[in-house]
């Protein structure tokens, strides 16, 4: 199909490698988010809070 | 034919020799590590005669990196406070003073007291149980199991923490337990009846006599023609002297000679001999339905509890002393020591010596008025 | 006749199973009227006095726990406390393979049923054989076990029979229903091969499993009573029901462990097997056979192992949390050296585990591109390994104090407490399970149109997770208080959990339809089957290690507290001692287990007929 073709003209090729850097900052953006709430949840849930900062609040 | 391959040799001998060189590997590692035999305590005699305070400073570090195993939590890794670092007697004071403090002692050496046998009552800061804020302690109570320290070991380091900083040792030096004092020298009026005489010695306690009686010691209802009068009196007044078989010795008080009159002695041979009569029934010492005076002074004497413990202000030094038991122990441990007194042994007193059988012997309201009684003093 | 899969037999096996099984744990169930272990169990102590029936209330008598001094204890010349140890650890050898292989069997033959490849039932009933064996040498060891105890330790054992009474009875008698479970499903496998007959073979492994998972959590009972006595009062005497004495604090912690360790255990005995007879193959067919099953039980070893550290600290921590003492005996008093020899023997287990993964890329041909990773992994197992290693007190002379500067080295001693060690187990688990995941895409090339995003999210879960467990280990290790410090292990768990399902998940969906590559079974080196070997050998090893923590962690107490242990044995043997005890009982069960091996195969041999008898059926036909 010739849009699929056009992934692989030189023109594109800068276009395809915006799109894997976009790929991947969303990529680390959401497992840091999911990381930092998991370790809010894990502490909290022993009882042991922690301020925005992941620093001690007791 | 392509299906074939080389015909492979020594397989076992390969992979045997090679786990075995891995399983020697690993004995190898852990013969090289520092070899530490972990010993069980062992009671260790004290000659309380010769202790100085100073030697009784050293017991007191002894213990606290030995039998107390105080040095397994309290050290630098920040689990307990480092109480080799810290200055005890002066963050005793100032917790006395916290406002967290609900506890009841009144100054460092009743606060290091009460945090050895009951660490919950106050809780430093940040060594709590997790998820506890600092209300229940992971310490556990040097008095009772697995550490099972004696009152003298405690005060022993209380007085090494008081020491090491250079504080006067307040606690008191353990000396020998004072002399029993004799059972009050009253002037008595010699008994004059068998049962008196069984009744004013405790007999029973040990023996059957009259009727009933512990089985401590020999059986005295047949003493008749098989023993002489010279035998029987040699029986009371140096018991140690000849043992019946299967029974211990050191155990009969070895002092009737002096305690009983002659008049009491003669009464007592000659109804063992034979030759005298009671005139009374037994005294009531059976058990369930009995219907006898349930107060406790009664209980006690018809089952001669002096014989052995001090209660009402004398009696014998075989076992604890009573007159204070309520403070010690509960109702429950208490009626368990009657009934099953090798449960539970009071800390310098020999097991196997009281009598067994004293819950089939007193009827439940009997053990009751004992257990309440013995419960109020305090 | 069109063949019906009827589910209805496995179904109403299984929730007869559940509901056995949630019976018999859940502990609050009414079994207590029948099962009438434990005495005084509704009358508390306080009640004597006014119980209507003053009689029984009398009899009801609460018995301490016995006090036997030096001299009670019989003395046959040899330490009572060795000869206990090796008979009870070869039980547990034992105990734990034989509940261990029908537990994957089942799990393989259900594979095979779906998968309808009749290769992994094959598998499944040839697993089966090793287990019928093992089984009558479990038995062996635990009515020797018996015997030894009862004749050696007469008084514990009364005491033991005091606390928990009739369940040792129904523990004896769940032995037949296992037996009969057993005899019927290895010798009906043929019988039971297809259609519902095969659900019914299915649901009596299952049944099979629920039983003997029973069996065992009712023998930990007496193992974590002796260590955290529940339902008995300061001297001993059983005031609790026979519930209230089993499920003590440590219970369930070990339940989990031993269940998790028994399938670890037990495919790392079974991957022996197959790795000798891959060697020992004369056929380029029998070596990928075997190699296939090697590679199968390495799989479930692995796969099983992951998740023990987590319930190991599980356990730990309950340890710590019924008597801090009794935790800091084992990890930071007398025992912490163990657990250094401990880091040495999973750390053997890792690097076998991840030698034979990378050496079984060789396989196929699409692991090159992930080939360049290894040396990477390798790099970070050796210095986490390393880490973990590093001990923490050191004991030295005052002369080697004063050269070091301290008691502890300036730079090594913070590695030796805990913070540091559970970033290097951590970084140590998710590296495997990287290993791992690059073996299985290796034959695989991904078609869904996701792939990219996909493996961006995968890469980023590793990369965060690393840093995660680093800064959870660093910063709360190093900078905050004991507390702080604690929970943020469980943080780090939590990561590395996260990296082994997400990447399970991942892998799942994008695999999806994917072109496979061609991998040739058999196509490995020699070298990588004496990793199969390593295995078992220090998982064996291990077990006996961690055996001898758990006794040791007791000190000089029978049941902790309560009896106290007035034996000849009654110190903790030195570390080097325990070692060549470790050593001998690993040895003697090798041989059992050749011995084990060595019957299926002899159950296979045919003997060919002499001439005299070919020449007289020649004659007759």
């Amino acid at each position: 199909m010739p849009w699929r073709m056009a992934y692989f003209t030189g023109k594109d090729q800068e276009k395809k490698m915006r799109k894997n850097l976009q790929i991947w900052l969303v990529a680390f953006a959401a497992v840091l988010v999911f990381f930092y709430g998991l370790d809010h949840l894990v502490m909290n849930m022993q009882g042991l809070p922690l301020n925005l900062d992941l620093t001690p609040s007791q | 034919m392509s299906n074939e391959i080389k015909a492979p040799r020594g397989v076992l001998a390969k992979s045997m020799g090679f786990s075995l060189a891995l399983a020697l590997l690993f004995t190898l590692v852990a013969n090289l590590l520092p070899q530490v035999e972990g010993e069980a305590p062992v009671d260790q005699e004290v000659d309380l005669g010769a202790l100085t305070m100073d030697s009784y400073v050293a017991l007191g570090e002894t213990l606290f990196s030995g039998k107390g195993t105080c040095a397994l939590c309290h050290n630098d890794l920040g689990r307990a406070p480092d109480i080799l670092a810290i200055n005890m007697v002066e963050v005793a004071n100032q917790h006395l003073q916290d406002e967290r403090y609900k506890g009841s002692a009144t100054d460092a050496e009743s606060y290091l007291h009460e945090s050895l046998v009951d660490p919950g009552i106050y809780v430093v800061k940040d060594y709590g149980k997790k998820g506890s804020n600092d209300t229940i302690s992971p310490m556990p109570a040097v008095d009772k199991s697995p550490i099972e320290l004696s009152e003298i070991e405690i005060n022993a380091i209380i007085a090494f923490m008081q020491a090491k900083d250079g504080y006067d040792v307040t606690v008191p030096l353990p000396t020998e337990a004072p002399a029993a004092e004799p059972a009050s020298p009253e002037v008595q009026e010699s008994a004059s009846t068998i049962e008196a005489v069984v009744a004013k010695y405790s007999c029973q306690a040990c023996h059957v006599i009259l009727g009933s009686g512990g089985d401590l010691g020999p059986a005295l209802q047949q003493m008749a023609g098989r023993f002489t009068r010279e035998e029987i009196r040699q029986g009371i007044i140096a018991p140690d002297a000849v043992i019946a078989e299967g029974f211990p010795p050191g155990v009969m008080p070895q002092d009737l000679a002096e305690q009983m009159t002659v008049k009491e002695l003669d009464i007592l041979v000659d109804y063992l001999a034979g030759h005298g009569k009671s005139t009374a029934t037994p005294l009531a010492a059976t058990s369930s339905e009995g219907a006898v005076d349930g107060s406790a002074e009664v209980i006690i004497s018809s089952f001669g509890c002096q014989a052995c413990h001090i209660m009402l202000g004398s009696g014998g030094e075989i076992g604890p002393g009573l007159d204070d038991i309520g403070s010690r122990l509960s109702a429950e441990e208490i009626r368990q020591s009657i009934i099953d007194p090798n449960a539970v042994i009071a800390k310098g007193f020999p097991s196997g010596v009281m009598p067994l059988n004293y819950s089939a012997q007193m009827s439940q309201t009997q053990l009751d008025a004992l257990v309440d009684f013995l419960w109020e003093r305090k | 006749m069109k063949e019906t899969k009827n589910f209805s037999p496995l179904v109403l096996l299984s929730l007869l199973l559940i509901a056995v099984l949630g019976f018999l744990w859940s502990g609050d169930m009414a079994l207590t009227h029948w099962l009438p272990g434990a005495v005084a169990s509704e009358v508390a102590a306080e009640e004597v006095a006014t119980a209507e029936n003053a009689d029984s209330a009398q009899e009801l008598q609460l018995r301490s726990a016995p006090r036997p001094g030096r001299e009670d204890y019989p003395d046959v010349g040899v330490s009572s406390r060795s000869i206990v140890w090796i008979i009870a650890q070869m039980h547990l050898f034992f105990g734990a393979l034989v509940l261990a292989v029908p537990l994957f069997v089942l799990v393989i033959e259900l594979l095979g049923h779906s998968t309808g490849d009749a290769r992994y039932d094959d598998m499944a009933h040839e697993f089966m054989k090793i287990s019928i064996t093992a089984y009558s040498i479990t038995a062996l060891f635990g009515g020797t076990l018996a015997l030894a105890l009862f004749l050696l330790y007469p008084d514990l054992m009364a005491y033991l029979m005091q606390a928990f009474g009739a369940q040792m009875l129904v523990y004896a008698m769940l032995f037949f229903m296992e037996s009969i479970l057993l005899y019927v499903y290895y010798y009906g496998w043929d019988a039971m091969r297809y259609g519902n007959a095969k659900w019914v073979h299915l649901s009596l492994g299952l049944l099979l499993n629920g039983v003997g998972a029973t069996l065992m959590v009712m023998a930990n009972s007496w193992a974590t009573f002796m260590m955290a006595p529940s339902g008995v009062n300061e001297v001993g005497a059983v005031i609790g029901t026979i519930w209230e004495v089993m499920k003590g604090p440590l219970w369930n912690p070990i339940n989990l462990h031993r269940f998790i360790a028994n399938i670890a255990f037990g495919g790392a005995v079974v991957g022996a097997y197959a790795a000798y007879k891959c060697l020992a193959a004369r056929s380029a067919e029998d070596r990928a056979h075997y190699d296939w099953m090697g590679y199968t039980s390495n799989f479930i070893a692995i796969l099983a192992f992951l998740p023990l550290p987590f319930a190991g600290y599980w356990l730990m921590a309950e340890i710590y949390a019924y008597s801090q003492q009794m935790g800091i005996t084992a990890m930071g008093g007398i025992l912490a050296w163990l657990f250094i020899v401990q880091a040495v023997l999973i750390g053997t287990i890792l690097m076998a585990g991840n030698y034979y993964l990378w050496s079984g890329m060789s396989r196929t041909e699409g692991s090159k591109r992930y080939q360049g990773m290894i040396k990477y992994i390798a790099v970070v197992l050796v210095i986490c390994f390393l880490i973990w290693v590093t001990p923490h007190t050191l004991i030295l002379t005052s002369g080697e104090i004063a050269a070091l500067g301290g008691s502890h080295h300036h730079l090594l001693g913070p590695l030796g407490i805990m913070p540091a060690k559970n970033i290097a187990v951590n970084l140590m688990l998710i590296f495997t399970f990287l290993s791992f995941q690059l073996y299985r895409r290796s034959d695989k090339v991904a078609t869904v149109s996701w792939e990219k995003a996909g493996n961006a999210v995968m890469v980023a879960i590793y990369v965060v997770a690393i840093v995660n467990i680093i800064f959870a280990g660093v910063y709360y290790g190093y900078f905050t208080n004991t507390v702080y410090k604690v929970g943020a292990s469980v943080m780090q768990v939590v990561s590395t959990l996260v990296v082994i399902i997400s990447g399970v998940v991942i892998d799942a969906f994008m695999y999806r339809k994917a072109k496979t590559l061609p991998s040739f079974w058999g196509q490995v080196s020699n070298r990588s089957q004496y990793a199969l070997f390593a295995l078992p050998i220090a998982f064996t090893w291990l077990m006996a290690l961690m055996g001898y923590v758990r006794s040791s962690v007791r000190t000089h107490w029978h049941v902790y507290t309560v009896m106290k242990d007035n034996s000849a044995d009654n110190f903790i043997p030195t570390i080097g001692y325990a070692g060549n005890m470790m050593t001998i009982v690993t040895v003697m069960f090798v041989l059992f287990v050749l011995f084990i091996f060595w019957i299926a195969n002899l159950s296979n041999t045919k003997q060919a007929p002499p001439l005299s008898v070919t020449e007289k059926a020649g004659e007759a036909a």
